[in-house]
């Protein structure tokens, strides 16, 4: 080996030791335990093959039914929240990147400084605008005569859907953002311009020359996003604890309820390899179709 | 190359294997050690440490660190090292602590999971005894093979009420009925009482539950799948919806928000009462002075019966060492005198000692709230010491309650379905 080659092995080495150490082998042993009867409090209690699977997929078991309102819950949560995170990031963009020079930094910023909020100050500034009682919105409407009663935003569905999905926009649309300007940024010019003389219009041009050239990036977002949605858990946890009646309590909420609060490591490992499998499940297909679509285009 | 992945993977899983050997055995050993060190501690003339942990967050913890710290200056042979931490039962169960300050309802699952030593000779050498304490105690720390907590106080639901809304505290259902009509909500804005998404709701519907009658325990679970419940559930909807003694989709804590706001342009509501845990007085006290008032809460149902809920001392049954169980004992020796346990209601608590609570009374304007909850300890009703007790509430809690108080003129037909699934996964719960 090279003494060029023997000092990057070095560089890569804390990465790989703490891949193993604080991924690989906790995935190998949360696996372990989701085949065993395991208890947070009394540890290991035997070998059970598969049951714990077959309890949260088929039985008419109490982890059964959370489990797949969890997911309901959860995919409800990533259909709401991926197009708006992802198409209006892209909105936000294309705006700032038409924006003249000297203000484009300090928008960029505008937009992206929500994401540097915590998730506990997101959650308390919106359930203070959004309250049934007494909120800010609430206030503010009803004065204006816009309407006659408070709306329910954080106490009653559909509304705390409403509720959830805009705070989370409003709290991670920078980072998508800021991902599609540095797309944009890379387009060539001239080409913009080749296409203004040819007489194409805002469409044809974010179709043919934007889009084609940022494709990359989108698949990018879209899957982070995608992946990001699925493992939600500070926002309804702080704005909502999983109601009103556990409908916005997600996946995550109800492994950690089982593994924290049922003590329960073997239901609760199984449940987060099953959830694993299912958003591995849904990129691949996301991937797949996106990428037929390419071949399509491209005969 | 090769070489050096096979040495990083060899030495990927050495570490990784010693890290499981430490914490698959972490109980043990650190029992075995402290042990050891407390052992040889007493022998060196050092203090024999206590590691000690609560919950007492909020304003109550300053008062439990005075009673540890007078313990801790009293003695020069043990010393008691307290965590107050909000994950308190998180890290009990994952770290090693010798005591711990328990929940009344969660020492049912702590001692059917193993997790309490039992505590008979420490009460001996502690000149303590369970006849020292109130009868309600011993539903929840005696159990078939001993006594497994200390009690330490109660807390119950309590009903403030603003004195310049209501003139005599409302002692009945027809009182509250009685209070709408006066304050006329419709048009304030004011209602009697405000019912709440979460906060304190389990108090409430247990309220209904408990002064129904009705009986929710059945072979080792919580049984809500009965006639009884389904109405006692029913009557809580009909004050929300037919009596319009509170407004209707109010969010997470409003009784309290409701109780402490002023109503303003009917843009939000207000309450005249809130029942709600005694925890919430210094807040009502700063808001409404020498207009605020307390009482028990109101017979909403047959007869009066209330809520609670208790703290405790308990001891880990990691500890075997005789030193720290005598540290225990003699901790337990300093805090349970009338004059070191009143600092437990200073803080807004109710003790539970009975020479406590004697000495508290010849100061009764003192402590307002132990004093309402004195006069109606043989009224409380405190979760059944069943095993996973909390866990097994918790779909009532979420999906029930939540039916019952969104769903105007709730039927019977509409509640029993959802009764009869709390009651099955109440049942696969007490069985883990």
């Amino acid at each position: 080996m090279k003494a060029g080659k023997k000092v990057s092995v070095f560089f890569i080495l804390p990465f790989v030791l703490f891949f193993i150490l604080f991924w690989l082998v906790p995935f190998f042993y949360g696996f372990y335990m989701s085949l065993h009867n395991f208890s947070l409090i009394n540890g290991d209690r035997g070998f059970i093959g598969v049951d714990n699977y077959i309890k949260i997929l088929f039985s008419s078991s109490m982890y059964h039914s959370s489990f797949f309102l969890g997911l309901k819950n959860t995919l409800i949560f990533v259909a709401l929240s991926v197009p708006p995170l992802v198409l209006l990031s892209l909105a936000l963009a294309l705006l700032v990147d038409n924006l003249p020079n000297k203000v484009k930094g300090l928008f960029r910023t505008i937009y992206f400084i929500s994401y540097s909020v915590s998730v506990t100050a997101v959650a308390s500034i919106f359930i203070w605008m959004l309250k049934g009682n007494g909120g800010y919105l609430n206030n503010l409407l009803m004065n204006l005569k816009i309407t006659a009663a408070p709306i329910p935003w954080l106490e009653s569905q559909p509304f705390v859907w409403i509720s959830l999905t805009i705070a989370t926009v409003w709290w991670t649309i920078g980072y998508n953002m800021m991902l599609f300007i540095n797309g944009l940024n890379e387009i060539d010019v001239s080409i913009y311009e080749a296409s203004a003389i040819d007489g194409a219009g805002f469409w044809t041009k974010f179709v043919s020359i934007t889009m084609p050239n940022i494709k990359n990036i989108f698949f990018f977002v879209l899957m982070t996003t995608i992946i990001a949605s699925f493992n939600v858990y500070g926002q309804p946890r702080l704005m909502t604890a999983g109601g009103p009646g556990q409908t916005t309590k997600p996946l995550i909420m109800v492994i950690n309820s089982a593994i924290m609060d049922q003590n329960n490591m073997g239901i609760g490992n199984a449940m987060a390899i099953l959830m694993g499998l299912i958003i591995m499940a849904v990129s691949l297909g996301q991937y797949f179709m996106t990428k037929e679509k390419e071949k399509i285009r491209i005969k | 190359m090769k070489k050096l992945i096979s040495m990083v993977t060899a030495l990927a899983l050495i570490g990784s294997l010693l890290t499981g050997c430490q914490s698959g055995s972490s109980g043990q050993s650190m029992s075995g050690s402290s042990a050891d060190s407390a052992g040889s501690a007493a022998g060196n003339g050092e203090k024999v440490k206590i590691s000690f942990i609560d919950g007492f967050t909020g304003g109550d913890g300053a008062y439990m660190k005075k009673i540890i710290d007078g313990f801790n200056a009293s003695q020069d042979k043990y010393e008691i090292d307290e965590l107050t931490t909000a994950d308190e039962y998180v890290k009990f169960k994952s770290d090693d602590f010798d005591m711990l300050v328990i929940h009344s309802d969660w020492i049912s699952t702590y001692h059917g999971d193993g997790l309490l030593r039992e505590l008979s000779d420490v009460y001996k050498a502690a000149g303590i005894s369970l006849d020292d304490f109130h009868s309600i105690t011993t539903s929840y720390t005696k159990y078939d093979d001993g006594i497994y907590a200390v009690p330490l106080g109660l807390y119950a639901n309590t009903m403030f009420y603003n004195k310049k809304l209501v003139k005599t505290a409302p002692k009945t259902y027809s009182d509250l009925v009685s209070l709408r009509d006066q304050l006329d909500p419709e048009k304030s804005g004011i209602y009697p009482m405000a019912v709440p998404l979460t906060g304190d709701h389990q108090w409430l519907y247990m309220t209904f539950l408990t002064q129904y009658g009705v009986n929710f325990v059945k072979d080792g679970h919580l049984n809500f799948d009965t006639e009884e419940a389904c109405n006692a559930f029913l009557a809580l909807n009909k004050l929300i919806y037919n009596d319009r003694l509170s407004p209707a989709n109010l969010g997470a804590n409003d009784h309290l928000n409701a109780f402490m706001k002023n109503v303003k342009d009917k843009t939000n509501m207000q309450a005249a009462v809130a029942l709600m845990g005694p925890w919430n007085y210094t807040a009502a006290k700063e808001k409404y002075g020498d207009d605020l008032g307390i009482a028990a809460i109101p017979v909403l149902g047959k007869e009066l019966k209330v809520p609670a809920g208790g703290h405790n001392f308990a001891v880990s049954s990691k500890v075997t060492d005789q030193g720290k169980l005598d540290g225990i004992a003699a901790f337990f020796k300093y805090a349970y005198q009338p004059e070191v346990m009143k600092i437990w209601a200073d803080a807004g608590q109710t003790p539970v000692h009975l020479k406590t609570i004697e000495y508290i009374k010849q100061n009764p304007d003192q402590y307002p709230v132990s004093m309402v909850t004195f006069d109606i300890l043989d009224k409380c009703e405190i979760l059944p010491p069943l095993y996973n007790v909390r866990e097994q509430i918790k779909y009532a809690n979420e999906t029930v309650y939540n039916m019952v108080i969104k769903t105007p003129n709730l039927t019977k037909e509409q509640l029993m379905p959802e009764l009869k699934k709390a009651t099955e996964s109440a049942a696969e719960l007490a069985q883990q």
